[in-house]
């Protein structure tokens, strides 16, 4: 017979991640006869490439046969670029086909996803969650994964698992020497999370009532917010238990988080669904592209680790401008869409923005409760004030100032006030409301009210308006706060359980937009 | 050339206060400068080359084009000897020669009370000195002031608040945008009869020199001096020592023995400044019963059981947060705010730098 019989091509299944997109990958493996070469083609990048001596190394140390043929492995399609460790697994079992150490019809029944060390143990990967989601969804049901992503790799539904330590025991398994055993989540497996110490509470806050209060509308609306205070008055200490207050995440937005954080290898060995929303905190050094997202091959920036989450600019002057003016785009599309000659990768990027920053250059202007009085000459002041302005600041409904707290309120003399607990029942009957009103609308939140919207949910009688223009007056603030004012109070009805807005609501809403008035 | 035009082209080309001085005295006549020698320019204290070829060459097409400056920007002038002259100025020991002015002169001769201080002043510090300025204006007395940042400006702002008359006198040419931000105030306080003075010819920039110079003038044109804030070091203690020298009384108000703005205040009460803490005490010490304006003394009667309560509290502690208030009055916070922004509509309280304080 001729040589066109004896099928020496295999097809071994995988996956490659652009993004959090993924796409089913076909490692095709020839052998022919001729002098030994080994080459990968189909637009592998540097990782793929190294494939080849780490399977060259693997397969001789698990006791199996290197062929000395002409080797040539093709990852189909070929006009896309091909970029990860995980090849490794695909492509050893593919020269294994080939050369008919495993049978096609046994290895044809699963796709394979691993990184290979040189002694054969199979080595967890970034990004098993999406490329899992991406078999998934193309109707591949049975993976072979690193046993170090099990936990990751089962959180999606309609599949099975098969997480394997090294080669060799994928291929007993194939060959039928040891048993396939798909793998579940156990039931007490504690789903961990990242970030967020889940001991952190309100209540460990003393005085401080106002901005609490400020938070918990924050929470409630997914407002932005901006905490201006002098130094050692706990803005970052407030700021960290804010997510203690968030509602908890829903499946889809587990997911998704988790996704995120997986492409990014910040999900530790072992662990699975993130539970928790995410709070970052970047240094004010942090680069666009590290805040933005970027890089050769595209990785998420902080604001898509802060997706369903929190990102907390402490030190908000302090941020480099063109970092910030960067922000912009995805505050405005909840996402970040970043270029490549290849194509578009999007990541999601819909987050609550907290920032602090001092009173003026030195931190204690207007507090005359300390020791310690201001040195700034009122330019200084007013230029320090100016860095927080245009579009940025417009995108933060609420403006909060927080003074140092006094000693006597620290030894414990004050009433302890509200807790994690209570501001989150409170944030969540709020989120319940708006998951009602906003139904069937592109919105979810209050903070994402526009335009004609407003005449639709957030009505107010005569008498509120009247008021609302002495205020305005009064407190000379300007016609842009007007609407930031009625979301708030929007928030603050639904906090209160109201169905319309009532003048109380109102009131309230204008003690949050502190920067507006002209003091400096 | 007349005396009159001679001390004003005198004084355009640079010829400072001191060498004025020694010009009179030197020449029997003033304008016979005009024939003068380098050498007698010398003897009286002119080295400048430049001035000095002015002097000798009579250049008079600048001099010509500075009047026709000065009327183009609405700037007037008036010398010692003028019967418009401010009275209370012409008694201090060193009069300027030359002064000045823009806006209306009359309010340079009616009564007026001097108000200085840091200009790195507290906001508290800002708030007295601007009510201070408003009681004042209120009351007919003029507020003099030197427009600088901080307590300066706010006297003014109090004064122009009130519609009342103030007077700025400024360490440089009337011409110079100096301070930038006051550019407006400066425009109120012209049409409401008010002036702006110096000593400085037209294009005189704001150097740091000239400052204790104009400072003799604000005490000059006052009755006595009010001193808000002023450090140990501060600017504002040499109108002080000029007040004393031209035998004007010296008001002080109070303030934090632990903030740095009051040490040199609370020194001067220490070495017999009049101490002050309202406009109040300024009038009554001139003899002046001040005009009662309804009720002075502070009642809450006209609001709501929850309002009194909050204000007793600010009353009490003023300034004060708002989670002071909230501890103090155990409000919930909730319904704390709403309060607040009321009170603050019906202008019974503000906010200074998130702090609470009453409306006076």
């Amino acid at each position: 017979m001729d040589a066109s019989e004896v099928n020496m091509i295999s097809k071994i299944k995988s996956a490659v991640l652009f993004g959090l997109e993924g796409q089913v990958i076909d490692v095709e493996t020839d052998l022919a006869n001729g002098l030994p070469a080994y080459n990968i083609v189909g637009l592998p990048d540097t990782t793929v490439k190294e494939s080849k001596e780490r399977v060259r190394a693997a397969i001789k140390n698990s006791n199996l046969d290197f062929p000395m043929k002409r080797i040539t492995l093709n990852l189909s399609p070929a006009h896309t670029r091909k970029e990860g460790a995980h090849f490794d697994l695909p492509l050893a079992i593919g020269i294994l086909t080939a050369s008919q150490q495993i049978k096609e019809k046994d290895a044809y029944d699963f796709a394979y996803l691993g990184e290979l060390s040189l002694n054969g143990s199979l080595v967890g990967i970034r990004g098993i969650l999406p490329l899992v989601i991406t078999l998934r969804n193309q109707g591949i049901r049975r993976i072979v994964v690193p046993f170090d992503n099990r936990n990751e790799a089962a959180i999606v539904e309609d599949v099975d698992i098969y997480p394997c330590r090294s080669l060799n025991e994928v291929v007993e398994s194939l060959i039928g020497n040891k048993p396939w055993e798909s793998y579940s989540i156990p039931s007490d497996f504690f789903k961990q999370d990242l970030d967020v110490d889940s001991s952190l509470d309100f209540r460990e806050v003393v005085g401080q009532e106002h901005v609490k209060r400020a938070m918990e509308i924050a929470a409630a609306g997914a407002h932005n917010m901006l905490i201006i205070g002098p130094p050692g008055a706990g803005k970052t200490m407030l700021a960290r238990r804010f997510p203690t207050i968030l509602p908890d995440l829903s499946y889809e937005e587990a997911l998704e988080i988790t996704k995120i954080y997986s492409v990014s290898g910040l999900l530790h060995s072992g662990s699975g669904l993130m539970k928790i929303r995410p709070f970052r905190s970047p240094h004010h050094t942090v680069s666009s592209t590290s805040l933005v997202g970027g890089g050769r091959v595209p990785k998420p920036g902080e604001v898509s680790l802060s997706h369903f989450g929190v990102l907390f600019l402490d030190e908000f002057t302090e941020f480099n401008r063109s970092a910030l003016e960067v922000m912009r785009q995805p505050m405005e599309d909840e996402k970040v869409t970043i270029s490549r000659v290849n194509g578009t990768v999007t990541y999601p990027a819909k987050f609550t923005l907290l920032a602090s920053m001092n009173p003026c250059p030195c931190g204690f202007a207007g507090d005359m409760g300390s020791t310690q009085s201001c040195t700034c000459t009122p330019l200084e002041v007013k230029r320090y004030m100016s860095k927080v302005s245009g579009p940025l600041l417009d995108r933060i409904d609420l403006h909060i100032e927080v003074s140092a707290v006094k000693f006597e309120d620290l030894s414990g003399k004050t009433t302890e006030g509200k807790g994690t607990v209570e501001m989150k029942e409170m944030v969540d009957l709020a989120r319940t409301v708006q998951v009602n009103r906003y139904k069937g609308s592109q919105i979810t939140y209050n903070s994402q009210l526009t335009g004609s919207q407003f005449k639709k949910y957030c009505r107010i009688d005569e008498s509120t308006e009247a008021i609302l223009e002495q205020a305005f007056q009064k407190m000379k603030m300007s016609a842009r706060s007007y609407h930031k004012v009625l979301k708030v109070a929007r928030t603050i009805a639904d906090l209160d359980g109201y169905e319309h807005i009532e003048m109380n609501h109102v009131l309230e809403a204008l003690q949050y937009r502190n920067l507006d008035r002209n003091y400096y | 050339m007349e005396r009159k035009e001679c001390l004003l082209w005198l004084n355009s080309i640079g010829v400072n206060h001191r060498q004025m001085k020694n010009l009179d005295h030197y020449f029997s006549v003033l304008s016979d400068v005009l024939n003068g020698s380098i050498n007698d320019l010398q003897n009286c204290g002119i080295r400048s080359q430049k001035i000095q070829s002015q002097i000798i060459n009579k250049n008079m097409e600048s001099f010509n084009s500075y009047k026709v400056e000065m009327k183009k920007l609405g700037i007037d002038f008036m010398t010692h000897e003028d019967e418009h002259y401010p009275g209370q100025l012409k008694n201090i020991p060193d009069p300027p020669f030359i002064l000045y002015y823009m806006g209306d002169r009359r309010c340079l001769n009616k009564d007026a009370i001097g108000m200085v201080g840091a200009r790195k002043a507290t906001p508290v510090g800002r708030h007295i000195a601007r009510d201070l300025g408003r009681d004042l204006a209120k009351n007919q007395y003029v507020v003099v002031s030197g427009m600088a940042y901080g307590i300066d400006t706010e006297a003014h702002r109090g004064a122009v608040e009130s519609k009342g008359l103030t007077i700025a006198v400024l360490g440089c040419g009337l011409d110079q945008n100096y301070p930038s931000h006051n550019r407006n105030l400066k425009k109120e306080l012209l049409s409401l009869g008010g002036a702006i003075v110096s000593e400085f010819p037209v294009g005189t920039a704001p150097l740091a020199r000239h400052f204790p110079q104009r400072n003799r003038i604000i005490s000059g044109l006052s009755k006595g001096v009010i001193v808000v804030e002023a450090g140990l070091k501060s600017g504002s203690l040499i109108t002080v020592d000029y007040a004393l020298e031209q035998n004007k009384d010296v008001f002080s108000v109070p303030g934090s023995v632990l903030s740095s703005v009051s040490e040199g205040t609370n020194h001067l009460i220490k070495e017999g400044a009049i101490p002050i803490t309202d406009a109040k005490d300024v009038l009554q010490y001139y003899g002046f019963e001040e005009r009662p304006e309804g009720n002075d003394v502070k009642t809450f009667d006209h609001l709501s059981e929850v309002e009194q309560k909050i204000c007793k509290c600010i009353m009490k502690h003023q300034p004060i947060h708002t989670d002071e208030i909230h501890l103090a009055t155990r409000i919930p916070m909730s319904d704390l705010l709403p309060v607040l922004t009321i009170l603050e509509i019906k202008n019974e309280i503000t906010k200074l730098n998130n702090k609470f304080i009453l409306q006076s």
